[in-house]
């Protein structure tokens, strides 16, 4: 939910309390009022009534429904005013129904008599009250509520809008971009506090993971030269006479070890190096030829592996890519789909406009097909290949914005390319 | 053959030396760009093995001034950098091939080998070993006047093994020489086996002697002194 809906919601709940509250308070001030305006009118109704007696008028002329007069023993001391609620027949005789009623009952002394005076006067029901009072505060609350509501989806749009464009900033925020984050300039004192800490943040990392690019691509270049020099001189050491197999087989071990170690600082840089946009010599690229002509490459390594390969590639599928980086993703994935073959396989190569599809037979995967991609993942640990070929591959997609796509299927493993921009 | 190498690294550079050496090459070394103009303006070489990263300048640099000396001498590129600029570069220059960094001294001593024949000195493109003879520019062998019909893997694989004849190779550095980069396979060197076997089986057949022997778990020797 909206974060303003949702403050929306909490403050009609607090209005709701807050309306609940003072319809009781308005009821209790309403009744209490009528109350008082019924009280002065029965005072001046006695009045009157007084007045009239003293000027000579026969009290009991007076009586009525709501006017009842008795003359009492005249040591009866006078009475303050003594008000009460009761119920009394409705002021129109033809509807029989008890009403409630506001009683006044006084002892007074008019000219040397003395009278006991009832009178009485419908009172507004406090039903009636409570009723009024409900309707008015509910379609109060209804308007106040809608127009909140409604108040509040317009205001999310202008007053979020910064913060929503900080959140697209950074959902396409990427590491290695060089360019700095994007953000909306805002007079909001939150938002703005949010894009400095934010920019601050993005830019730490960014410098943080690029000197730890820069130490593994130096780190993997400057293996290089010692593991030559290691390399050189089990070469010269295998040049002397007098090796037993015994000799030989720690020669071996250990010059397998440094080959291992050189292909992999090799592909590790490599991988740097297209993390690093260093291949970005972006022209128009004839994809069918080079797919063509990687066929043509592997060739012999698929007739000495007796694979047997099939192809159906569209003619003139053009991309927009480096050529070096083409080259390097297209090796990789042959050389895959040789690697993790079986003996008498076969290989399916498809071409179109929008995907390359290349599918070999082979066993079910050990591990799961999500390590795949990722470095130094290998389905077979047994630790002859390095197992970057695809990590190598995916990174070199994710720089071309390709979609790449491992599946199994009819015990073929497929890997298919897609093309965004074509 | 007379042999500059220059290279920083003056254990590479020793490792380069002992291997040549025993080839009977003469080798000298320069392990500073100052060192290296030093050496090109006071002698000859046949072939020079060259840096690009010089405590004190760029490789480059020592070709352009090679270049200015118009020297005949083959030169050989060895970086580290595997940058194709950089090889494009140092071949617009005048270089003759680039090898990259780690490399087998055998590729790199075949490497040498090709140069040096291409470069004819002694108008000499005929690569001899007993009776099999190699015709590096027609691609042609023969076996005691036989020809010898070679794929062109075999073909490599021969040339490979006579310019490093008497030499163990290593089966990595037969597969890499033979493959270059897509050699990242386990099985590579059952090619190799392969390759060599079918080798070994037309050398005999054609009259040659069988010169190709397996050191144990390592690679192959082509031993010139079999009967």
């Amino acid at each position: 939910m909206r974060l303003l809906l949702k403050a929306t919601f909490f403050y009609l709940i607090i209005t709701m309390i807050v309306f609940g509250v003072g319809g009781i308070m308005t009821y209790d001030i309403f009744r209490k009022q009528v109350q008082m305006e019924t009280d002065r009118y029965l005072i001046s109704r006695l009045w009157s009534l007084q007045n009239s007696v003293e000027n000579g008028e026969s009290p009991f002329s007076f009586v009525s429904e709501n006017l009842s007069i008795k003359e009492v023993d005249n040591t009866i001391e006078e009475t303050k005013y003594a008000f009460s609620d009761t119920l009394a027949d409705h002021p129109n005789p033809r509807i029989s129904r008890l009403e409630p009623h506001r009683k006044l009952s006084v002892i007074r002394k008019i000219e040397e008599k003395t009278y006991k005076v009832e009178i009485f006067d419908v009172i507004v029901e406090s039903d009636d009250i409570f009723s009024g009072v409900f309707k008015s505060q509910t379609r109060l609350f209804i308007i106040l509520g809608a127009v909140l509501v409604i108040s509040s989806f317009l205001m999310s749009t202008w007053l979020f809008r910064p913060f929503n464009v900080t959140l697209q900033a950074i959902k396409n925020f990427k590491l290695y971009d060089v360019s700095e984050l994007k953000l909306q300039k805002t007079s909001t004192r939150e938002f703005k506090e949010l894009n400095e800490i934010l920019k601050q943040m993005t830019k730490k990392i960014q410098a943080d993971y690029r000197s730890l690019k820069e130490f593994s691509e130096n780190a993997s270049h400057e293996m290089q030269t010692p593991l030559a020099v290691a390399k050189g001189k089990i070469e010269l050491l295998l040049q002397s006479k007098n090796l037993d197999k015994e000799h030989l087989q720690l020669i071996n071990s250990s010059y397998e070890a440094i080959d291992h170690l050189s292909k992999m600082s090799r592909s590790l840089s490599l991988l740097t190096k297209i993390e690093n946009l260093e291949f970005s010599d972006f022209k128009k690229i004839n994809l069918s030829e080079k797919v063509k002509s990687a066929i043509y490459d592997f060739q012999e390594l698929l007739e000495l592996k007796q694979i047997h390969i099939e192809f159906e590639l569209a003619r003139n599928v053009m991309i927009e890519s480096d050529p070096v980086m083409i080259q390097i993703l297209i090796t990789n994935l042959f050389q895959n789909a040789i690697r993790h073959n079986v003996s008498r396989g076969s290989i399916s190569v498809q071409l179109t406009k929008r995907a390359l599809r290349i599918s070999n037979t082979g066993h079910p995967l050990r591990s799961s097909s999500s390590d795949l991609f990722k470095r130094f993942k290998k389905d077979d640990q047994s630790g002859e290949t390095i197992g970057l070929g695809l990590a190598i591959a995916k990174k070199i997609c994710e720089v071309n914005k390709f979609e790449i796509i491992y599946k199994y299927e009819h015990e073929r493993h497929v890997i298919e390319l897609r093309f965004s921009g074509a | 053959m007379k042999i500059l190498i220059v290279e920083d690294n003056i254990e590479l550079s020793r490792n380069i030396r002992s291997y040549l050496e025993k080839e009977g090459s003469i080798c000298e070394t320069a392990f500073s760009y100052n060192q290296a103009i030093d050496k090109i303006i006071s002698f000859k070489y046949d072939v020079i093995i060259l840096d690009l990263m010089l405590p004190d300048g760029n490789g480059l640099d020592v070709l352009k001034a090679l270049k200015d000396e118009s020297s005949e001498a083959g030169i050989l590129i060895a970086s580290a950098k595997n940058s194709l600029e950089d090889k494009l570069e140092g071949l617009d220059l005048g270089a003759d091939d680039y090898i990259t960094k780690p490399f087998h001294l055998s590729e790199l001593n075949a490497r040498i080998k090709a140069i040096y024949r291409r470069k004819n000195f002694n108008n000499k493109k005929l690569l001899e070993c007993n009776e099999i003879k190699i015709d590096t520019d027609a691609c042609e062998v023969s076996v005691s006047g036989n020809s010898l019909e070679l794929t062109k893997k075999e073909y490599e694989l021969l040339v490979y093994f006579i310019s490093n004849q008497n030499r163990v190779v290593t089966k990595q550095s037969i597969a890499e020489h033979l493959w270059g980069d897509h050699a990242d396979f386990y099985d590579s060197f059952d090619f190799v086996y392969q390759h060599i076997k079918n080798l070994r089986k037309k050398i005999i057949l054609e009259g040659g002697g069988d010169y190709i022997n397996t050191i144990y778990g390592m690679g192959y020797k082509f031993n010139t002194h079999t009967k």
